[in-house]
């Protein structure tokens, strides 16, 4: 399909934003990027001369050489495998976990400032009561009773989904004022379908910009759950994991410095199509 | 909906189909994962087959627990690697953090677990003790008679050469039966600054503060001790930390030379054995408290019969009560008191585990008691442990604490009566669980004796200042009996727990002594870092299995995954830090004990 | 506003309550105990250690006394410091704790809005560039890393300021510096934070009509951005600085370990590790009366700053 054929049939503001984003070349660019990442985390593993959890003995903390690119860790094992296969891990909690973060988050933010007055009361005291609690105990308990991978993702979606409903709450509170919304309501439109066509899409900006925030954020917090035993486990990695340990030892820079770039590079393409996003959908921007 | 040309969308489904058709069926394996590293491997895939896994196929799930720590995980990694490796094994590891692992070791709720043990005292019988049936700590369900009569001979042994062969025999027994697989005994690794004087490497890693100066010993010398005390009372602490302060503070009969740790007279003067080496006789010498009082005879006896209180609930009272004549049996009479006393209060579930220990530790005196609680009690379960327990009481004598082999013959005479010739008790009698108690703090404060403003010591030191989650200041005691010998005025403990900011604070002249150094740096600081101190410690790591979960009820098996670990590799390449290769649970340098290895050593390339 | 206020305070005493509550049980449900140790304590033994603090009684009793002590003032004993109570250990390392947050609340707040402003407005250009750089770089480096970095850097290799340490007095200098690294430590990822929501409530504001107004109107560029689009931008800053200031009170955990500062993080992480009960809910409810303090404060500021907003 190609945009002629957009213009044709009229533009639906989703596709007006797609348009404009496709213009912003620097978005455009950083969004192949992460997506030739993406691609590099499955390639690299799979050609790779090196196996990622075979030990090079007597290599161990070899400094990055023609036969490791990357260097190795202390368990003689190719840093440059590593790094990538941790990719895929760091890849997938960080936007699976975004991902249920944002739509509990939004939904849970909107239709509580949406509601207003005892409602909003209460789901946000419900807000402050999951923020207060020790967040290291309500881990170990699901461990307990759930297994398996899976819970990375729902355990980090989970825990990360507050702040953003309580900024998505008060862009609505302003919002919800205003006068479209009283003329979206005097024409009859219904709760739901205010919140979701007219409220969310005016906060977008904020929104994906905390999205984008939050993916690293819960790369990072991935390292903090594999503390407790939860996630992932030896001989698989993630970036958390390969930066926490690089961080014990900084002189053996390359244990830091690849898995660090790599999670850099990430979420700088990563900013800036946020930003590509923020700006394609600012309805006001011309 | 984002649009996709039809070329992109061919290609995202192709992907999906290559993702799902991806491995996932397992198939038979028909060959090893490659050939025989050397004739430990070759013997280790004979015992798997024998044990029924051949080339490794239908080896079920099994986990490989740790507590988390990157040293733990990097072992654990490199030995899943060998034995997958090897073996064609696939092992899962798990880390909790450490009530958890606790927690399920001590349930046996777990396959495969990491652990160690360090000596109490520099003897055998500190490792071998440990994999006796009744022994609190084994963790693993094996138990095996033969192993407990030999242990248990040995202990009535006189003769030293006699009695270590024995307890050869047992280990030999164990190494027979691998519960647990040894992987490498320890070194310590700490750093102290030039100036320090009076610190030496020793076998137990502990370090009398005595005879420590820094410089002219007006600077205060900062020792890190590793973590907070959970409490100053030495019939109550636990683990290193709590010892390395203690051992400034206290003293007892006996005190370790800092370099061979051969017990030196300390508030003992002399001491006589006699002939038939159970009975010794202390001689006190002019001692005084920080609160002016004389250290009496009766201060040892106040704090051993304190320490095997059940009441009390110290972890160490064991290495009080097993020497101690009558030290066990009054330990048990005295428990079976406090558990009847509190039976009718205890919830039911409680009940029942407490009623399970009853049968074993019941004395004459329980009878009527367990007589009216066996009438009104109403769990069938219960009830009959409670049965079996009144069936037992009527068969042992009672054993009141004036039994309990210590006594003070006078004020300055402390006489003490064995179970069985304790060869090592002098070095136990320098250990924190024999230290004199003054009983008119404890008496007075409770709970609170051991903090500054209450806290009454009679050691090199006494303490000033203690602030929880920081330090603690100890000044120089002008009390002590042997105040011209020590010459350092103040020292203060840090409790940091992080290796790398100690380490930090070592690195800026902060501290002056840090007991362990972060992971990755050994190479560098063995080096040649004229700080950096390393030597064997009586310290054991080892693999543990739990020999009532399948398939590690097999000796085979466990014998194939000792086999499989190369501990060469291991020690060289993955530890580096001089660590020595272990084959044997006991570890070398103690003397006249030559252990027992599980292989004739062709587990090394 | 009375009204409002004070229904927000009863909600609050209500929210602490129900997360004692909550909190309560999941300490007690999770696997392990204070009383565990390495060494075999027989079961006995444990029961001893469990009837000198009451962990015997069944637990609705235990959580009734412990709630009735809240009630009291009384936080009760500590297990994993004998002899001790929770209140004596807490509260001074609490204000320790607020002082680190407090200093880097400012800085945060300070240079993520002078990056988000910047950026804003300088859009596409090389300050957006520069400042979302130092954004993203900000946010890759987690506390855990950039900690032992900045140390390598100020002390290992420029040997300006020490590994550790914490003010003794706020007078002079060379007790002040003390502060700079772990505070810089702390702030960093939430002054990215603030630079990137700032940087997009600014442009969301400088798009609006008024401001195009006032911008034909010839108002100084600078005035534009600092007295009209600022007040009206920066609302997803402020919401972000009510959990914000909460983080860096209650989020100084690593922090606190890394350069070994006696902060109410450390006795937190250290309780959790003990299970020591006492501790762990000391910490909760101060950390939660803090966040539920914060989050009461930022919605009081959204209606002085944004008169459409109704506090009800």
């Amino acid at each position: 399909m190609t945009t002629f054929d957009l213009a044709a049939e009229g533009r639906s503001p989703g596709q007006m934003a797609l348009l404009r984003f496709r213009k912003n070349r620097r978005a455009w660019a950083c969004l192949i990027a992460l997506a030739t990442m993406a691609g590099l985390t499955i390639l690299i593993p799979w050609i790779s001369a090196h196996d990622y959890r075979s030990a090079n003995y007597p290599s161990v903390n070899i400094a990055p050489d023609g036969r490791f690119w990357m260097g190795t860790d202390g368990n003689a094992r190719d840093l440059m495998v590593r790094v990538f296969r941790g990719g895929r891990i760091s890849f997938a909690v960080g936007f699976l976990a975004t991902l249920i973060s944002l739509s509990v988050g939004v939904t849970y933010g909107a239709v509580s400032a949406f509601a207003g007055g005892k409602t909003d009361l209460l789901l946000m005291r419900i807000v402050d009561i999951l923020y207060g609690l020790p967040t290291m105990f309500v881990v170990i308990i699901i461990m307990t009773f759930v297994k398996g991978f899976v819970v990375v993702f729902l355990v980090l979606g989970l825990l990360s989904w507050l702040t953003i409903s309580r900024i998505v709450r008060g862009q609505i509170l302003s919002l919800k004022e205003r006068e479209f919304v009283e003329a979206a309501r005097a024409l009859g439109t219904g709760s739901t379908a205010i919140i979701f066509r007219h409220l969310i899409p005016n906060i977008l900006g904020p929104v994906i910009v905390y999205a984008t925030l939050t993916v690293p954020s819960v790369m990072l917090q991935e390292s903090f759950l594999s503390f407790l035993g939860l996630g992932i486990s030896e001989p698989e990695t993630s970036w958390g994991g390969l930066i926490s340990e690089g961080a014990g030892a900084l002189f053996l820079w390359w244990r830091v410095t690849f898995p660090g770039a790599c999670m850099a590079l990430t979420l700088f393409c990563l900013n800036a199509v946020g930003d590509g996003l923020r700006d394609a959908f600012d309805t006001q921007q011309r | 909906m984002i649009p996709m040309p039809p070329t992109s969308r061919a290609l995202f489904l192709s992907l999906a189909l290559l993702l799902a058709a991806s491995p996932g069926c397992s198939k038979r394996k028909t060959a090893w994962p490659g050939p025989a590293a050397n004739a430990a491997v070759e013997e280790a895939r004979k015992l798997l087959t024998e044990a029924g896994f051949e080339f490794a196929n239908d080896f079920p799930e099994v986990e490989l627990l740790y507590n988390t720590n990157e040293g733990h995980k990097k072992i654990a990694a490199a030995v899943q690697e060998m034995w997958r490796k090897n073996l064609g094994i696939e092992v899962k590891l798990r880390n909790t953090e450490w009530k958890v692992y606790l927690e399920k070791l001590t349930k046996l709720d777990y396959q495969v677990a990491r652990r160690g043990w360090i000596g109490d005292y520099p003897d055998p019988n500190t490792f071998v003790d440990l994999f006796t049936s009744q022994s609190g700590n084994s963790n693993t369900g094996w138990s095996n008679a033969a192993f407990d009569a030999k242990v248990e001979e040995a202990r009535r042994t006189r003769d030293p050469k006699a009695r270590l062969e024995l307890l050869g025999k047992a280990e030999a027994m164990l190494m027979e039966d691998l519960p647990i697989i040894p992987l490498y005994f320890y070194v310590s690794q700490s750093m102290w600054r030039s100036e320090v004087k009076g610190l030496h490497d020793n076998h137990l890693n502990v370090h009398p503060i005595k005879d420590v100066v820094l410089g002219d010993g007006t600077k205060p010398f900062v020792m890190n001790v590793g973590a907070e005390p959970q409490t100053l009372d030495p019939n109550l602490q636990r683990g290193q930390p709590e010892h390395r302060i203690n051992i400034a503070l206290f003293e007892g009969l006996t005190a370790y030379h800092p370099k061979t740790l051969e017990p030196q007279p300390a508030l003992a003067e002399r001491w006589t054995l006699s002939e038939d080496s159970k009975t010794w006789t202390f001689h006190l010498r002019d001692a005084k408290w920080t609160n002016g009082r004389a250290v009496t005879a009766h201060d040892f006896v106040y704090g051993w019969r304190r320490q095997i209180n059940p009441a009390l609930g110290s972890d160490y009272a064991h290495i009080v009560m097993d020497f101690l004549k009558n030290g066990k049996a009054y330990y048990d009479g005295a428990a079976a008191d406090g558990t009847l006393t509190e039976f009718e209060k205890l919830a039911p579930e409680k009940r029942q585990e407490a009623a399970r220990d009853l049968p074993a530790q019941v004395q004459a005196r329980h009878a009527a008691r367990l007589k009216t609680l066996h009438e009104s009690e109403t769990d069938a379960a219960t009830k009959a442990s409670l049965a079996r327990a009144l069936e037992e009481a009527p068969k042992r004598k009672d054993v009141p604490v004036e039994e309990v082999g210590v006594r003070a013959v006078d004020d300055r005479t402390l006489g003490v009566d064995l179970e069985s010739p304790t060869p090592f008790f002098l070095h136990l009698a320098a250990f924190f669980t024999y230290f004199p108690i003054p009983r008119e703090a404890v008496e007075k404060h409770g709970d609170k004796w051991t903090r500054p403003e209450n806290i009454v010591t009679n050691g090199p030191f006494r303490l000033k200042e203690w602030v929880p989650q920081s330090h603690l200041l100890a000044e120089r005691n002008p009390a002590y009996w042997d105040a011209a010998q020590v010459r350092q005025q103040q020292v203060r403990f840090l409790t940091q727990d992080n290796v790398n900011t100690a380490y930090n604070m070592f690195r800026a002249g902060q501290c002056d002594y840090i007991d362990t150094v972060p992971l990755e740096f050994v190479d560098k600081l063995r080096g040649g870092d004229p700080d950096f101190h390393s030597a064997p410690i009586l310290n054991t790591y080892f693999y543990s299995f739990n020999v009532k979960s399948k398939p590690f009820d097999d000796a085979r098996l466990r014998r194939s995954l000792a086999l499989a670990i190369d501990r060469e590799t291991l020690c060289i390449h993955v530890l580096r830090g001089g660590q020595k290769p272990a084959y044997s649970m006991v570890p070398p340098g103690l003397e006249g004990y030559t252990s027992p290895t599980f292989t004739s050593k062709t587990g090394s390339p | 506003m009375l009204v409002f206020l004070a229904r927000r305070l009863l909600a609050g005493v209500l929210t602490l309550f129900a997360i004692s509550t909550l909190s309560f049980f999941i300490v007690r449900f999770a696997p392990g105990s204070p009383f565990s140790s390495e060494r075999g304590t027989n079961a006995e033994v444990r029961r001893n250690e469990e009837r000198l603090y009451g962990y015997d009684r069944p637990l609705p009793e235990q959580y009734a006394r412990n709630i009735l002590g809240y009630l009291c003032g009384n936080l009760g004993p500590s297990t994993s410091h004998r002899g001790r109570d929770v209140a004596e250990l807490i509260l001074p390392s609490f204000g320790v704790s607020v002082k680190l947050g407090a200093v880097s609340f400012v800085l945060a707040l300070a240079s993520g809005l002078l990056l988000g402003i910047l950026a804003s407005a300088r859009q596409n250009a090389w300050p957006d560039h520069v400042a979302s750089s130092v954004a993203t770089l900000g946010i890759c480096l987690p506390n855990f890393l950039l900690g032992p970095l900045l140390v390598m850097v100020f002390f290992t290799w420029l040997g300006w300021l020490e590994p550790t340490g914490w003010p003794q007095g706020w007078t002079s200098w060379t007790e002040l510096k003390k502060v700079l690294l772990p505070a810089v430590t702390l702030s960093c990822v939430h002054m990215a934070y603030i630079s990137r929501l700032g940087r997009a409530g600014m442009l969301d504001v400088l798009h609006k009509d008024f401001i195009r107004t006032a911008r034909a109107k010839g108002v100084a560029e600078p005035a534009l951005l600092l007295k009209h689009a600022l007040k009206n931008g920066i609302t997803p800053v402020l919401t972000y600085t009510g959990p914000m200031a909460a983080y860096l009170v209650t989020g100084s955990i690593v922090v606190e370990k890394i350069f070994a500062i006696p902060g109410m993080g450390t006795h937190f992480i250290a309780s959790a590790i003990n299970r020591d009960y006492g501790i762990i809910m000391g910490c909760v409810l101060v950390y939660s009366t803090l966040v539920i303090l914060f989050n009461l404060a930022v919605d009081l500021l959204y209606a002085v700053m944004d008169p459409r907003v109704r506090v009800t």
